[in-house]
């Protein structure tokens, strides 16, 4: 009976906000009815909590294993783990809906508990577009994608999870991805507004940037949880492989970041706010189109599960809607926007508006070589794939400028610097990074493009360093340090600085694990010995063991270093309910580095060769560790308006 | 036109055409994207290669006796079903087959599946093919060009395909498609 | 230096800059795609032999074979009207079987007889078929 109450919440709620927008507008004046704000405001409340409500309904199925709802029978399984089963219900397209859903609705509730900071006319407004972006996901689920289909007659049993999804990594990976996506659905409806208010100032991209904010925080953790799952499930050694559907949520980071870049400047300096309102637009634009490409299996992706072109219809539609409807708002209301004060490129808003030509570049590259299949195959009727290689040589260039140049950026002042100031300033710098860099060179050699990752790297740290000692420079003295000063940072700068610090450690990781990763592949039988690196890995033996719903095969391997000796065993598993195989890694951790290894399949079957695959991946750790660094250093700076804006009201 | 250009303020101009360029370039993208899902759309259902072509020889074999699919399906219009228990749209179309077992000669092959969970299967939802053949490999579903389960063929006297439905079959799509093996 | 006269050299440097980027980039398009074809279309189409290219269909029933090491594999794909030899040399996805959708990505020999593969490409689900090689089995 629950499940039918959840989805008559579903269909009460898409109705009730059918409803808000009906009655928002005014129809003899065309204008919006503000006198309706309180009412409305109560009705969207009341939206927002059956939304929530029928969510956990769904979770509750899943946890009782209600196998007479469609969606838990094919997902679930009574011998699952709680957490998948939890996790079984984001795990699947309809669930993964509601969950958006909900997610949207909790950052509506948010939005609401602090609606008496934002103007009444304003928040109408935004409001009005989060109810259009509600009634299209709403309609989206409940025409196409119900999750509460009953099935007749009950099964006694689930049908399981995909096993390659069993897994931690995995069970938090879209969560934590749908927060940072959802969370853009609220810049985006302030810029609508801006845009329907017809003026964009300072305080309101002060309003605006903790949203922007808490979505990058979630999108940075969501990439990197994905990116971590793929390295040690998929056992192919590399932790990014350029396929589509991580291509579409690289780019909606990308603008982010951008977004991140710009608002700061409009918050600063009240410029760049036409470019600020389109990134805000565009971002959430590409949330959708990442949504939609994933969906709908239109481009070839590794990623890929079973798909169904009437859902992806349904969002095309609603995609073009939502981005021409604001596009078409933009290039009307542009006008009244029009900052006409001119940047200084010598100053730190010229800097970040350099580096968002960067970012904006890099991620148009990524979008065409998405796309690119999919024009080809229009024009000509060649069936094409864009793989690696297109995006390693376009995206590198692009990129690494953008980094450099944040290194300047750090260190410039708002409006305007002195440029001999600047010259005086870098030539110090550049002196020791050729230094440090031609060090590095002589003793490891390497390609010219781990030369200038490092380079960027140490380039950032260095900048950090030097902004931070600027600050502690004693303005009457010249020379002395006051360490006393460090308090006097606020804390979003010390936010600033570590997520740009994470920037260099992630760059670094990259840069050296690339640069000095080396790689065996081959077929063995067992008692044979490998050598890879520093290591001598010896294939020991197998052991088979059945297991509740696998036969696993263990290859144990006895690995000698210069300093110690270990085992490691890599698993493969067939899964008896689906035939399916699937492969553990093993990953042997030393510092920042991993060996990994891979053990394959008979071949051919039945002569005891297995295929094996060894990956000596140094200081690949700091990969992650430098895109966590990148989440706390937005975390921070997200606190320091908190903070601030606390302190200011007990005032 | 040229001459407005020139005369007013050049810049703004070119500044209000430029305004429009995010709407113009989503356009071309959304075009691209509409014609690839609508080609998608069409691929969907699947225009068998089988179509009015002879059933294929299959080394498919049958639970009771051991028969030959082929030799089985010989001079009977049959209803060929291709269904798994694993499988969860099977367990909505079982109904359909079910209303309908009476008036048709419906013939099952059980894709990568086990006696045994096949049995379970059938004790719980009701039996209604005449025959089933088993396919446990699933290899030789492919000369079938399965997709997915279930899909259903639908087979005249002379074993000619008549129809292939891909997906769980609706009452109202069996009522119009079978008599046809009759023909 | 003046206003105006800064403000050109800036649209200058910008401009070119752009131009150079989309060059590039189209260049890089043009020099990294893929092409993708089926059996038959091998034996039609005219196919630059230097470059890389995919091909697809299903792997021919009892068409693997292995040699010496069990390293190199050798195997048909058919899109149920012509086949193409598929020679490789490294490791088979988990997921590759006779009778299952295949991607391989690599060189065709002049004659067209015999594609070398560099990448045979692996994939998560097995029910889930590669929309290429969906297309051409159903044509």
């Amino acid at each position: 009976m629950l499940s039918e109450l959840a989805h008559i919440f579903l269909i009460i709620s898409f109705l009730l906000f059918f409803l808000q927008l009906v009655i928002s507008v005014d129809y003899n004046t065309l204008s919006f009815r503000y006198s309706l704000f309180e009412p409305i405001k109560r009705l969207t409340f009341f939206s927002f909590i059956l939304i929530v409500f029928s969510f956990s309904i769904l979770i509750l199925n899943y946890v009782q294993s209600d196998f007479s709802i469609l969606n838990v029978y094919n997902n679930s399984h009574t011998n699952k783990p709680l957490i998948y089963k939890i996790s079984g219900s984001w795990g699947n397209h309809e669930g993964s809906l509601l969950m958006w859903l909900s997610i949207l609705s909790i950052y509506g509730l948010v939005f609401l508990s602090l609606i008496k900071k934002v103007p009444k006319e304003f928040s109408f407004k935004v409001l009005v577009t989060l109810a259009i972006v509600n009634l299209g996901f709403i309609g989206f689920t409940i025409f196409t994608s119900n999750p509460f289909l009953r099935t007749f007659p009950v099964p006694d049993e689930g049908l399981g999870l995909n096993p390659v999804l069993q897994d931690p990594g995995l069970a938090f990976h879209p969560p934590l991805l749908y927060l940072g996506y959802v969370g853009l659905t609220i810049p985006f409806s302030y810029s609508i507004a801006a845009l329907l208010q017809g003026k964009v100032s300072a305080s309101w991209a002060k309003l605006v940037r903790p949203w922007i904010l808490t979505s990058w925080i979630f999108l940075t953790l969501g990439i990197t949880l994905g990116s971590w799952w793929a390295y040690y499930e998929l056992g192919w050694g590399g932790w990014w492989f350029w396929d589509p559907v991580e291509n579409v949520s690289l780019l909606p980071w990308l603008l982010t970041t951008a977004l991140l870049h710009s608002v700061r400047v409009t918050e600063k300096r009240d410029r760049l706010k036409s470019w600020t309102i389109l990134l805000c637009i565009l971002s959430f634009s590409l949330t959708l189109l990442g949504t939609f490409i994933v969906r709908s299996g239109l481009l070839t992706s590794v990623h890929a599960f079973a798909s169904d072109p009437a859902r992806g219809i349904f969002i095309l539609s609603f995609l073009v809607i939502i981005t021409a409807g604001s596009l078409l708002l933009y290039a009307i209301k542009l006008d009244k926007l029009e900052d006409k004060k001119n940047i200084y490129l010598a100053s730190r808003e010229g800097g970040l508006l350099l580096n968002n030509i960067f970012l904006c570049a890099s991620a148009s590259t990524i979008l065409l070589g998405t796309l690119w299949p999919l024009i080809i195959e229009a024009v000509s009727g060649n069936d094409i794939s864009v793989g690696a290689p297109y995006f390693k040589i376009v995206f590198l260039p692009l990129i690494l400028p953008a980094v450099f140049l944040s290194g300047i950026s750090i260190n410039l002042n708002w409006k305007k610097t002195n440029i001999e100031h600047i010259y005086e300033k870098f030539w110090k710098f550049v002196v020791v990074l050729i230094f440090i860099i031609s060090i590095y060179y002589l003793i490891y050699g390497g390609p010219l493009i781990i030369i200038l990752g490092v380079s960027a790297s140490i380039w950032l740290f260095i900048s950090i360093v030097s902004d931070i000692l600027n600050k502690l420079n004693d303005k009457s003295t010249y020379s002395t340090i006051k360490l006393n000063k460090l308090n006097k940072i606020r804390l979003s700068s010390y936010g600033m600085y570590l997520a740009h610090l994470g920037v260099g450690i992630l760059i670094l990781g990259i840069s050296l694990s690339e640069g000095m990763k080396t790689y065996y592949e081959g077929v063995n039988e067992i008692k044979s010995e490998i050598r890879v690196s520093d290591y001598t890995i010896k294939f020991n033996n197998i052991e088979k063991q059945k297991k509740e719903n696998w036969i696993s095969e263990t290859g144990v391997f006895l690995v000698k270093s210069k300093d110690n000796a270990f085992e490691m065993k890599a698993e493969r598993r067939l899964y008896l309910d689906t035939g399916m195989p699937s492969t553990e890694a093993a990953i042997k951790r030393n510092l920042a580095s991993h060996l990994y290894i891979v053990m394959g399949q008979e071949q051919p079957t039945g002569s005891g060769y297995r295929v094996i695959r060894i990956y000596y991946n140094p200081n690949i750790l700091f990969i992650w560790l430098g895109a966590v660094i990148m989440a706390l250093g937005g975390l921070l700076s997200l606190l320091d308006g908190r903070l601030h804006s606390l302190k200011k009201s007990k005032n | 036109m040229v001459d407005y250009i020139l005369l007013k303020n050049q810049k703004i101009n070119i500044m209000k055409l430029l305004k429009y360029t995010p709407l113009i370039l989503f356009f071309i993208v959304s075009i691209f994207l509409y014609n690839k899902i609508k080609f998608q759309k069409e691929l969907e259902p699947i225009s068998s290669a089988l179509i009015q072509k002879n059933f294929p020889k299959l080394e498919m074999y049958s639970f009771k006796n051991n028969q030959n699919i082929n030799e089985y399906i010989e001079n009977r219009p049959v209803v060929i079903n291709i269904f798994a228990s694993w499988c969860a749209p099977c367990r909505i179309e079982h109904e359909v087959l079910t209303n309908f077992s009476k008036d048709y000669e419906i013939v099952g092959i059980a894709y990568k599946d086990s006696e045994e969970n096949i049995k379970k299967f059938l004790k719980e939802l009701g039996n209604p093919y005449k025959n089933i053949f088993y396919d446990f490999s699933g290899k030789e579903s492919i000369h079938l060009g399965l997709y997915g389960v279930p899909e259903t063929f639908f087979v005249n006297k002379e074993n000619k395909v008549i129809y292939k439905h891909v997906g769980p079959i609706n009452n109202e799509d069996f009522q119009n498609i079978a008599p046809m093996i009759f023909k | 230096m003046s206003y105006k006269f800064k403000r050109l050299y800036f649209l200058i440097i910008f401009g070119s800059g752009i131009a150079l980027a989309i060059f590039f980039i189209l260049k890089a398009l043009e020099e990294k795609i893929v092409f993708f074809y089926s059996p038959s279309e091998i034996l039609v189409k005219e196919i630059d032999h230097t470059r890389l290219i995919r091909i697809g269909g299903l792997v021919l029933d009892e068409s693997i074979s292995y040699e010496k090491d069990g390293l190199v594999v050798s195997f048909t794909v058919t899109d149920n009207k012509n086949n193409v030899q598929v020679n490789y040399k490294g490791i088979l996805p988990d997921l590759f079987r006779e009778g299952q959708g295949v991607v391989a990505e690599g060189k065709i020999d002049t004659d067209n007889k015999i594609f070398y593969a560099e990448k045979v490409l692996a994939k998560h689900d097995e029910n889930y078929m590669p929309p290429e090689v969906k297309k051409i089995i159903s044509d």
